[in-house]
């Protein structure tokens, strides 16, 4: 009872901030105490990076006394949101969250919309990362990999669009296994493009092992194989690209590429030319949020995993991954 | 089965859940009225306070906020002509004229009580769908939803009176402007002029708000009225507008039946359903010529397709995890944090959750109704308060309502562009509605389109369900002439039979 009056109290606040969640944390010391950050989510509510955000956004708070406001500019599948970071002054104390496998391949692809240049904003870590996992409907023909490898017909993978997640791993994988394949593209969203798959009307769909948790723990799909390095329940006994030896080893590196980009997960970034002493204490501040056991325990009850990568050394992934080998990039950039 | 359905009673009316139910409608009802801080957004904000929830408590919370949010944002629509929900558009296009006739009231009742026959029919349909939805949802494929969206857009000829002409050409503008963005296929910007801004198209909540909400207060502004122009009549009572209701019974099943089916489409939601009601209403009515004018069944229509349409999209959400609009996709992760997998044990093991959702559905609409009908005479003195004091305030309104949606001034521009274009429609008698209908049914059409060729190439023209569409197209654009020589044919027999009788 108490705990609903005191919820419906919080509730009618945040109603009236207008779509905003502003609150103000005690904290430590951090030179950000009474500051206002933006937190910027370039989707709409209610996604995973949204959830991300809004989960860290009272551990910010916490860790810098700072009052973080979240806001979602969704808009070209965040393109949008990611420019305005990379346009922002250096004094602005505007924080993105970044899907970086998607903003990587559209800077390789020298997409229109990416009107920014990675490696030049201030990465102050990643939040997580997920294996890619390629499912088939539970009464697919295709029982493992081997069938798909076998495979006379070309396989149908589904994707949202080019671009996006599963767009560049449904071009790149079939390419480097060499197996017949065609991209359908054109969905809504991952949900409409997974429906095509039950109905039997597509083969296959790769996606983070997180959007696929609860539909392979119901039993509609059945994941094939795991992009990436071995991974846990429920795809623990699932093979991984590295089970898979490939036939023609000068495709070793598009692989491994494409792995590597994949790891660069969800990642938060400052604007460019942020001053040194500030992205050290920014930081600290998203990697003291990433430790508060109050995140881990929502993240783990949403299921959603938490696997941070420090600032610099996550910089340093996305370098990599921009200066991939020729034969990666020219497959990206024929997909986009 | 039946025997869990009752348990699931309840279970939501166990003290503590149905406590949190009532929260959410408290709250629900609050954002509904104000326009700009949707539904699905606020679901976003409150899925943090569910961690620790019970799955029925969890969604007699949420479920409860969503779905009254729809209703209450008809309030607006009817009173102000402002809509207080993207799904709540349709409602200003005969509540507001009611409004302006002084019968606030009746048009309040018409729309509060269609809305809660449509959420006790979606409801029902959710209920009874529960054997059949993993078929049913597997059975559908973007090549009905591609006859779907043409249905909608053969509507349209329909939906501009007297003037097939200018609808049609309304209607072919906003397909153009449908084309604007990235293209879903290829990513191919169209007509984007540079601007980043353009690339997901022209967004579809500050072109609705500008249109509609826009239009009517620049309108108000230059009149310096208040917006009842006649002051409160006899029929201005909310029991007249729940006779209304009643007597045209028919309208609230149809636009429910409408709700209920077309929320199932992913993409499509409640802001087409609305008006694809709306033009059936009209194509039905005996008075087809009222509608926009202050028509009563058009009130009807859209109240009661605004409520069945939530519960149509629980059904794929529920059944396989696919969330049919932004609503559905926030209520997907109180699904995994309640720690329950949508998909076949929702319709088994945990059939009972599923019912519960039923339950909420009709309980927390006919809450909502009971409390706006307390509040309503209160409510309607508003819309006698002098145009120059209501204006800033309106004004406000619109502006948030257009900003929120994306945190882009941008949107502003477009809600600005858009009153204008409202204005300018309304003033030489260019009907609305094809446009905007047009530009949200566009690119959907585009969409499935490639999408059934690249799925089945054109074998799925031979789909009966394909063929059946098609044939209610072509009724949907025979029927309006053929009835119209029904009734020049029976007015010549009239005076004829007089003329036998005078005789």
């Amino acid at each position: 009872m108490r705990r609903a009056v005191a919820l419906g109290a919080v509730v009618v606040l945040l109603a009236g901030c207008g779509g905003q969640t502003t609150t103000t944390g005690g904290g430590q010391a951090s030179g950000l105490k009474g500051e206002t950050i933006d937190f910027v989510v370039p989707y709409e509510p209610g996604g995973g990076y949204d959830v991300y955000v809004r989960l860290l956004a009272p551990a910010v708070e916490k860790c810098t006394g700072a009052t973080v406001v979240v806001r979602n500019e969704p808009g070209a599948g965040g393109l949008v949101a990611t420019s305005k970071t990379f346009a922002a002054k250096p004094d602005e104390l505007r924080l993105q969250i970044v899907n970086t496998v998607g903003a990587a391949s559209s800077q390789i692809a020298k997409d229109e919309g990416a009107r920014y240049k990675l490696e030049r904003f201030g990465w102050l870590g990643r939040v997580s990362t997920e294996p890619n996992v390629l499912v088939v409907a539970s009464n697919s023909r295709f029982k493992s990999f081997d069938d798909l490898l076998k495979s006379k017909s070309p396989v149908r993978f589904v994707a949202t669009g080019p671009g996006s997640n599963e767009y560049i791993n449904s071009s790149v994988l079939p390419k480097v296994y060499g197996f017949p394949s065609k991209v359908i593209t054109g969905f809504a969203g991952s949900g409409e493009a997974r429906a095509a798959v039950l109905a039997g009307k597509a083969d296959a769909h790769i996606l983070p092992l997180d959007s696929q948790l609860a539909a392979i723990e119901s039993g509609d799909v059945r994941p094939l194989l795991v992009i990436g390095p071995k991974a846990g329940a429920p795809v623990a006994d699932t093979p991984t690209t590295t089970d898979y030896p490939l036939k023609d080893t000068a495709q070793k590196p598009v692989i491994d590429a494409l792995v590597a980009l994949v790891a660069t997960g969800r990642g938060v970034v400052a604007p460019p030319g942020v001053e040194p002493g500030r992205l050290a204490t920014l930081r600290t501040a998203l990697d003291c949020a990433l430790k508060d056991p109050g995140v881990k325990q929502a993240a783990a009850k949403q299921k959603r995993s938490i696997v941070p990568l420090s600032g610099p050394e996550t910089a340093r992934a996305v370098s990599e991954v921009l200066r991939s080998p020729e034969a990666f990039q020219r497959l990206v950039r024929a997909g986009a | 089965m039946l025997e869990a359905f009752f348990s699931s009673l309840l279970q939501v009316l166990e003290p503590t859940t149905f406590l949190l139910a009532l929260l959410g409608i408290a709250l629900g009802f609050v954002v509904g009225i104000l326009p700009g801080l949707g539904g699905a957004v606020t679901l976003a904000l409150m899925l943090p306070f569910v961690y620790d929830m019970e799955p029925v408590q969890a969604f007699a919370f949420l479920l409860g906020m969503w779905v009254v949010t729809a209703t209450t944002g008809d309030i607006t629509s009817v009173l102000l002509g402002v809509p207080g929900e993207a799904t709540s558009a349709a409602a200003v296009l005969d509540g507001y004229p009611l409004t302006k006739r002084g019968e606030a009231g009746r048009a309040l009742g018409a729309v509060l009580f269609s809305s809660a026959l449509g959420a006790v029919f979606g409801a029902f349909v959710l209920a009874l769908s529960v054997p059949i939805v993993r078929p049913l949802v597997l059975a559908s494929g973007p090549p009905h939803f591609f006859m779907l969206t043409l249905l909608g857009l053969t509507f349209v000829v329909t939906l501009s009176g007297g003037d097939v002409l200018k609808g049609f050409l309304m209607a072919a503008f906003g397909m153009l402007v449908s084309l604007v963005g990235i293209d879903p296929q290829a990513g191919v910007p169209r007509y984007t002029f540079d601007q980043l801004y353009l690339w997901d198209g022209i967004d579809l909540v500050p072109l609705v708000v500008g249109l509609f909400a826009g239009a009517e207060v620049l309108q108000l502004m230059l009149s310096k009225t208040s917006i009842a122009q006649s002051p409160p009549g006899k029929l201005s009572g909310i029991g007249v507008g729940v006779r209304d209701t009643l007597r045209h019974w028919g309208v609230v099943v149809r636009s429910s039946a409408i709700g209920a089916g077309i929320g199932i489409v992913p993409g499509m939601g409640g802001t087409v359903s609305q008006f694809i009601a709306y033009g059936v209403a009209q194509q039905t009515s005996k008075e087809p010529e009222r509608f926009g004018k202050g028509s009563i069944e058009g009130v009807i229509a859209a109240g009661a397709t605004n409520n069945a349409k939530d519960a149509g999209s629980l059904i794929p959400t529920v059944a396989f995890g696919l969330p049919a609009g932004a609503g559905t996709a926030v209520l997907l992760g109180a699904f995994l944090i309640t720690g329950l997998n949508p998909g076949p044990e929702m319709l088994t093991t945990h059939v009972d959750v599923t019912f519960s959702m039923v339950w909420i559905l009709v309980l927390s609409n006919l809450i909502a109704v009971a409390v706006a009908f307390l509040l309503l005479r209160h409510l309607v003195k508003l819309t006698f308060i002098r145009g120059t004091w209501l204006v800033p305030f309106l004004l406000v309104l619109l502006g948030i309502g257009a900003f929120t949606a994306n945190n882009d001034f941008a949107d502003i521009f477009v809600m600005l562009g858009a009153a204008v274009f409202g204005v300018i429609a309304i003033h030489w008698g260019w009907p609305r509605v094809p446009f905007l209908l047009a530009v949200v049914l566009g690119g959907l059409a585009e969409r499935y389109l490639f999408l059934s060729y690249s799925l089945d190439g054109w074998s799925w023209l031979k789909d009966p369900a394909v063929i059946a569409f098609a044939v209610c197209m072509v009724a949907v654009v025979l029927w309006p002439p053929i009835r119209a020589r029904r009734r020049r044919a029976a007015a010549a027999r009239a005076p004829e039979n007089d003329a036998v009788r005078g005789g």
